[in-house]
């Protein structure tokens, strides 16, 4: 018995100095322009991308495994990128901030991720930049996200979820955000929402118990839940900040000051890639079906959002307004930091 | 120096000492660094109690999470106790139930919480089934081998002074099985934390498990740890608490293993 609190304490302590060897080591989550491996790998081409000895540069890129992803998966295997000089490697990435230490770090060179996210990144001090626009929602029309209810539930229009229980994927994030600022519009009191946790495949199952009264999901969520009888109530983007990022691409502050031929010429190819898979749209889809395993009619009925690389600063501008005015934000986040010229 | 009271100074400093040492290492470690996500224990500290020590986080966050951990371990210790010893002074339950346990057993709480929630909803009870769904194991199955493994001589010898039913069960099995059982206990307990931690990852939007995530994810990195230095404190807590109650309900079996020592 005498024996294992000094083994557990040897751990400890071991377990503290590795710990804080790595951080002393490769301290390039800290924004000082230090060397850094992943540095190294991308500073020679990096003046030119079509460089004579054709080479590509090797460029992970940390995305969602979402139908949002379709675009890039597609545009890769069809070497769109290879044209201008990239090799990527697409990495499943769990969440925006799961993934955040991966960007510090070097191992992930882009991140595509929620705008509100970086925007929470950058007011706790980390060295985060958006480069270019990724998705966005439609400022008309049907959107790709909404608030459904359960079938029979007589909830209709977004005041009526004032005191109900709405379920989001993630607290504290644009869809709890825009449904108050919805809700407030309409002339409910936000207030009153009881907004908990439910991943989206988990959403549908939740609403026919009645374990809650109404839930924000993406595609293909929404068809499947209206499809089953539910109601739409509102599209919380839509309603607040029409055509709102859905996500955005993001690297370091460092990265974009240091290397701006190779993130400028990323994001030409990320344009060019979402223009040819406009053209190709049989080809992305066929990337749901290879990539998620989509069932082939879902992915051939699965709306898309709008792919584009240009950032729309008002838009980000009033998502930063609206999160104050809510109190998600205690100050305003410097967009002028954040948000690439 | 009495042996005795060198031994007991000598856990205090270990108790007292090796804390703050790693305290220091960890201060040295971080001196100087921005990084946000190894924050000096000075900001962790700031961190703890701007976040936790005020009363709205403690009615809303911190006691509900203790109460459903509370509540979670003593069903679990006393489904396990009675359904163990059911099945471990049964030889044909025994039989039957075994394998079945173990499979039960190898299942991942985490796994059925998508499940749990539609049975029982997105309320307590849902968090209480998934704590007592991970930590009835190590009671249950500890006292089914503590009763099946009792003494012969002392199962002969109550049956024949005809001691049976209740009685026997108060003065003979439970005091026999009880070294094990308390075994369980103790892994009981730890395991229901982290499944404390675990069940608020779902379908929540309160508790202590529930609040750390978010801060991970709002990149609130110094609010983070200083809910897992919480989560430690009640662990330590909680095996404080476990140790008194074991010495006295296993008073006589420490001093017979004492004397059997020398």
């Amino acid at each position: 018995m005498n024996r294992r609190p000094v083994m557990l304490t040897a751990l400890a302590a071991l377990s503290l100095a590795l710990v804080g060897c790595s951080s002393n080591g490769s301290g390039n989550a800290t924004p000082e322009p230090t060397t850094e491996p992943a540095a190294q790998e991308t500073t020679e081409p990096a003046g030119e991308t079509t460089s004579p000895s054709g080479e590509l540069v090797p460029v992970t890129v940390g995305a969602l495994p979402i139908s949002e992803t379709a675009p890039l998966w597609a545009a890769v295997s069809a070497g769109i990128f290879e044209e201008h000089g990239f090799d990527v490697t697409i990495q499943p990435i769990q969440g925006g901030a799961q993934a955040m230490p991966a960007l510090l770090n070097g191992e992930v060179d882009f991140m595509v991720g929620q705008p509100f996210g970086a925007m929470r990144a950058i007011l706790q001090g980390l060295d985060v930049k958006i480069i270019a626009n990724y998705a966005e929602s439609y400022a008309t029309g049907d959107d790709i996200n909404a608030v459904v209810s359960a079938p029979g539930s007589n909830i209709t229009k977004p005041a009526e979820l004032a005191g109900k229980r709405v379920a989001v994927n993630s607290l504290g994030a644009a869809g709890d955000l825009t449904i108050m600022a919805a809700v407030a519009q309409d002339g409910g009191d936000p207030a009153t929402i009881e907004f908990v946790e439910v991943a989206f495949p988990d959403a549908q199952a939740q609403l026919e118990a009645n374990n809650i009264d109404a839930a924000w999901v993406p595609e293909p969520f929404v068809s499947m839940i209206v499809g089953a009888g539910g109601a739409k109530v509102v599209y919380p983007y839509q309603a607040t900040i029409p055509g709102l990022p859905t996500l955005v691409v993001q690297t370091t502050g460092d990265r974009y000051q240091h290397e701006p031929a190779l993130v400028s010429e990323f994001v030409a190819a990320l344009a060019e890639a979402f223009s040819w898979a406009e053209q190709n749209d049989d080809l992305v889809r066929q990337s749901l079906v290879d990539e998620m395993s989509l069932p082939e009619p879902a992915a051939q009925g699965l709306p898309l959002p709008h792919f584009t690389t240009e950032i729309d600063r008002d838009v980000l501008q009033s998502l930063a307004d609206l999160a104050i005015e809510h109190g998600f934000f205690d100050e305003a986040p410097d967009l002028d930091a954040l948000v690439a010229e | 120096m009495m042996p005795a009271v060198r031994r007991s100074l000598v856990s205090v400093g270990l108790a007292v000492g090796v804390p703050i040492l790693l305290v220091l290492a960890w201060a040295l470690a971080t001196q100087g660094t921005q990084n946000l996500y190894f924050p000096t224990p000075g900001k962790v500290f700031d961190a703890f109690t701007s976040t936790w020590l005020t009363g709205a986080t403690m009615t809303k966050h911190v006691l509900p999470s203790l109460g459903r951990f509370a509540i979670g371990v003593v069903l679990s210790i006393v489904i396990g106790i009675v359904a163990g010893t059911a099945i471990g002074a049964t030889p044909w339950l025994r039989s039957l139930l075994e394998p079945m346990l173990e499979f039960f057993r190898a299942i991942p709480p985490v796994a059925l919480v998508p499940v749990i929630m539609l049975i029982l909803g997105i309320d307590d009870s849902m968090k209480l089934a998934v704590i007592v769904s991970g930590s009835v194991w190590p009671v249950l199955l500890n006292t089914i081998e503590g009763v099946r493994a009792m003494d012969p001589v002392l199962t002969d010898t109550s049956r024949s002074y005809r001691i049976r039913g209740a009685l026997a069960y108060r003065y003979f099995v439970l005091p026999a099985a009880s070294p094990q059982i308390m075994a369980g206990v103790r892994l009981c307990l730890s395991i229901g934390l982290i499944l404390m931690v675990i069940s608020e990852m779902f379908a929540a939007s309160s508790g202590l498990g529930y609040q750390i995530l978010f801060f991970q994810r709002q990149y609130m990195i110094a609010e983070m740890w200083s809910g897992i230095v919480l989560l430690g404190i009640v662990g330590v807590a909680v095996a404080a608490i476990f140790q008194l109650v074991e010495r006295r309900v296993l008073h006589w079996y420490h001093g017979s293993r004492e004397v059997s020592r020398g």
